[in-house]
């Protein structure tokens, strides 16, 4: 993966910023640097020819000694070189001897440099007029064993100069001034010299002085024309091969082999050695070039400049160009993350029209949405709770409901399987006497009264099943709240009493049946036929365990019911078997309750018949004193 | 002469076997609760006991037998269950508790004579 990809915007622009500004640097710094360069290798190059051409003339006119000095000769040559406007050789009496211009020879020269220099047997130097031209004048005196014989005069042009940056020229004229110095002293010494031997140890001379005395010649080798050295300014060298690309440059035919030496910081310029046509040998000079490496290293440093100032101007500019897209963003960020954590109040500060104005304004929609569609699901979880917890009520209401009614199921399976089990004995023990004497009847030779007697305790027995199979009907059919012909009016219990003692009160034998009844009773809701076998099933029990004595019949209001109670004075219930009697089949046995048949189905129904009209029951009982049961039903 | 006893809280039902068996040479000894039928039979010490289940009182038919059979006085009594209760449980319950005979009711009387002239023969 890039590094790119894992930098901030911030460092994006930053590195683009630098790169783009010390490219630009570099750039400039590199345009500079080579023309620099090229300029100063011109001007070093231009610089050595001039001396090179100045030693092997000196070179040259030593070998032609004996031989009348042509002074002209030599200041002709010397004029060729570029950038000489012109040379003079003047004697003392200020007479022009030879010069570029051959008709100025025999003429008297005017200038106070040459006076200064002529008097004074100073080198004097400095910007002059010639011939209506600007020149930079080198005046130097020629002497020969402490007499001033006269001067010499190199004038230099100024074009190069004027059309020199104002930066450059001092330097230019510094150069001038070095050159026209090394000039004139080398002119001086092939003058001084005219009239000594052609010994090699002379040239040697020369380039010991020209190496001692100059400033910006740092190395001299003169190589004969089998690249021996002849003259050097290392002694030791002297009479060595020399074997470098310059000297062989030349000997193969080059007329000049230049290059520059980074070790020595030197600029090498080689030349061929001539006399007449004839090869000599060969002119290496090393012209000092600290100058130039110095120059270089001033524009390198430049360039380090230019360098740092574009890293700091990058990265000052970066903050200008990208807080005003980082700030922004680094705040929508920070919102975005308490956005992220839940707090969906949060928005963006939207403060400019531009691109991150518009994404902060597309983000608070966002939030907004996003906060709307909290809320809704917020809404709708809630609603969804409530819904759950509703339907979860209201299963658990069913299932307790279902508890309920399995219950009941379970109960009402339990207790009809108990009931059929009591039927199926109820039913048995009749059965016995019915079977068990019609076989004896059918089988055994019995006596009259024995059959009438066995005949009346199976007529017995028959009534009691038919009974209650009566009975178990009616229980049934309460029981499954089936269609019982409850045809429920206001009614006066009253007049249903009166109704239903009258059959009773038709009996010849028997208990005596009193009413006591209060005027005017409230009506009742109740089934009026019903309610009257209520009325007989009592007093039907109150008879049947009657001990003699009467029966009273009550009807009167108490607790906002009306009740009709039964009481007689017969054998009575014990405590224990009061709480039975409303079950079903259930008999209370004693001695004296032997000859009395029933199905134990009288009171269960008479229960059930109360319950239904939402009556109430109420049993008091003595044994051997005798029972009062009673029903009320609310009063309309 | 061998000694019958019925318990049964029925006075018909208890007539009822006393004229079956009454063409038998027995003497036939009544008892209409469980109490009375227990006392009678430690006493007299029958040769059967016909035992009706439901019975008023304290203790029914089933404790009856339970009580004769684990009295080594009484156990060698043959006992036969005579009751209304007829499911299988019931006769199962019985038989288990050390009855020898279980007849259900309604009963032939002349099943039942058989039964005991088998017993007695």
């Amino acid at each position: 993966m890039s590094p790119l990809k894992n930098m901030g915007i911030r460092a994006k622009i930053i590195a683009a910023m630098v790169v783009l500004l010390v490219f630009i640097g570099l750039l400039s710094f590199w345009t500079t640097h080579m023309h620099e360069k090229k300029s100063l290798l011109t001007n070093m190059q231009d610089n050595a020819v001039i001396l090179n051409r100045a030693l092997i003339i000196s070179i040259t006119n030593q070998k032609s000694i004996g031989e009348k000095v042509n002074l002209q000769t030599l200041v002709e040559d010397l004029s060729l070189t570029e950038g000489i406007f012109g040379v003079w050789v003047i004697d003392n009496n200020f007479r022009i001897t030879s010069a570029t211009f051959r008709d100025q020879v025999g003429e008297v020269a005017s200038s106070r440099f040459i006076s200064e220099a002529l008097e004074k047997g100073y080198y004097v130097c400095g910007f002059d007029t010639k011939m209506g031209e600007e020149v930079y004048s080198a005046v130097y005196p020629l002497k020969k064993g402490g007499k001033i014989l006269g001067v010499l005069e190199v004038a230099f042009e100024l074009r190069e100069y004027q059309h020199a940056h104002s930066r450059d020229r001092i330097q230019l004229a510094a150069q001038m001034k070095r050159d026209s110095r090394i000039m004139a002293e080398s002119l001086s010494y092939s003058i001084e010299n005219m009239r000594d031997v052609n010994e090699l140890i002379h040239i040697q001379r020369l380039v010991d002085r020209l190496t001692a005395e100059s400033e910006i010649i740092s190395q001299v080798m003169i190589v004969d024309d089998d690249s021996r050295i002849i003259a050097c300014d290392d002694l030791n060298r002297v009479g060595v091969i020399a074997d470098d690309k310059g000297v062989r440059a030349i000997i193969n035919g080059a007329s000049i082999y230049t290059r520059l030496f980074p070790s020595k910081k030197a600029y090498m310029v080689d030349m061929p050695l001539r006399i007449g046509d004839e090869f000599k040998g060969v002119v290496s000079i090393g012209y000092d070039a600290t100058d130039y490496y110095t120059h270089l290293s001033q524009i390198f440093d430049f360039g380090l400049l230019i360098t740092g100032m574009g890293i700091l101007m990058g990265i000052l500019l970066s903050f200008q160009v990208a807080n005003p897209i980082i700030m922004p963003i680094q705040r929508l960020t920070g919102v975005t993350k308490r956005l992220a954590e839940g707090d969906l109040s949060q928005r963006a500060a939207v403060s400019s029209k531009d691109e991150v104005g518009a994404l902060a304004s597309a983000f608070n929609r966002m939030a907004e949405d996003l906060a709307h569609s909290k809320d809704e699901i917020d809404q709708y979880s809630k609603t969804l709770e409530e819904k759950v917890r509703q339907r979860t009520r209201e299963l658990e209401i069913s299932n307790q409901e279902l508890r309920a009614i399995q219950n009941e199921l379970v109960e009402a399976n339990m207790a009809k399987s108990e009931f059929l089990s009591i039927a199926s004995h109820e039913f048995r023990t009749p059965l016995t006497t019915v079977l068990g004497y019609s076989e004896l009847l059918l089988t055994r030779a019995l006596t009259e009264s024995q059959k009438k007697e066995f005949l009346g305790f199976i007529n017995e027995e028959s009534i009691r099943l038919s009974k209650i199979v009566d009975d178990l009907l009616d229980i049934s059919r309460i029981e499954s709240q089936k269609d019982f012909g409850f045809v429920k009016k206001p009614v006066q219990l009253a007049e249903v009493l009166l109704e239903n003692i009258k059959f009773y009160s038709r009996a010849e034998i028997g208990p005596r049946i009193i009413t006591d009844m209060e005027q005017d009773l409230p009506l009742v809701s109740a089934d009026g036929d019903k309610i009257g076998q209520v009325i007989k099933n009592l007093i039907d029990n109150a008879i049947k365990y009657s001990l003699g004595g009467d029966i009273v019949c009550k009807a009167f209001v108490r607790d906002n019911m009306v009740w009709i109670s039964v009481q007689d004075q017969g054998i009575g219930i014990s405590q224990q078997d009061l709480s039975r009697v409303f079950d079903k089949f259930f008999r209370v046995k004693r001695k004296e309750t032997d000859q009395i048949s029933g199905t134990g189905l009288g009171l269960p129904i008479v229960k059930y018949i109360v319950e239904f009209h939402d009556g109430e029951i109420d049993i008091e009982s003595k044994q051997g004193k005798g029972t009062t049961i009673g029903f009320g039903l609310p009063r309309l | 002469m061998r000694k019958i006893l019925i318990v049964d809280d029925e006075e018909k039902v208890r007539k009822l076997v006393e004229v079956t068996l009454s063409i038998g040479n027995f003497e036939i000894l009544h008892a209409s609760s469980g109490d009375e039928g227990l006392k009678m039979a430690q006493e007299a010490k029958p040769d059967i006991i016909l035992l009706d289940v439901m019975m008023p009182g304290g203790l029914d038919g089933f404790d009856v037998c339970k009580i004769l059979k684990s009295d080594p006085d009484t156990q060698d009594t043959y006992i036969i269950m005579l009751t209304a209760k007829g499911q299988q449980a019931d006769k199962e319950k019985g038989l288990a508790l050390g009855a020898d005979d279980y007849f259900i009711k309604p009963f032939s009387p002349m099943e039942l004579m058989d039964k005991i002239d088998k017993v007695l023969a």
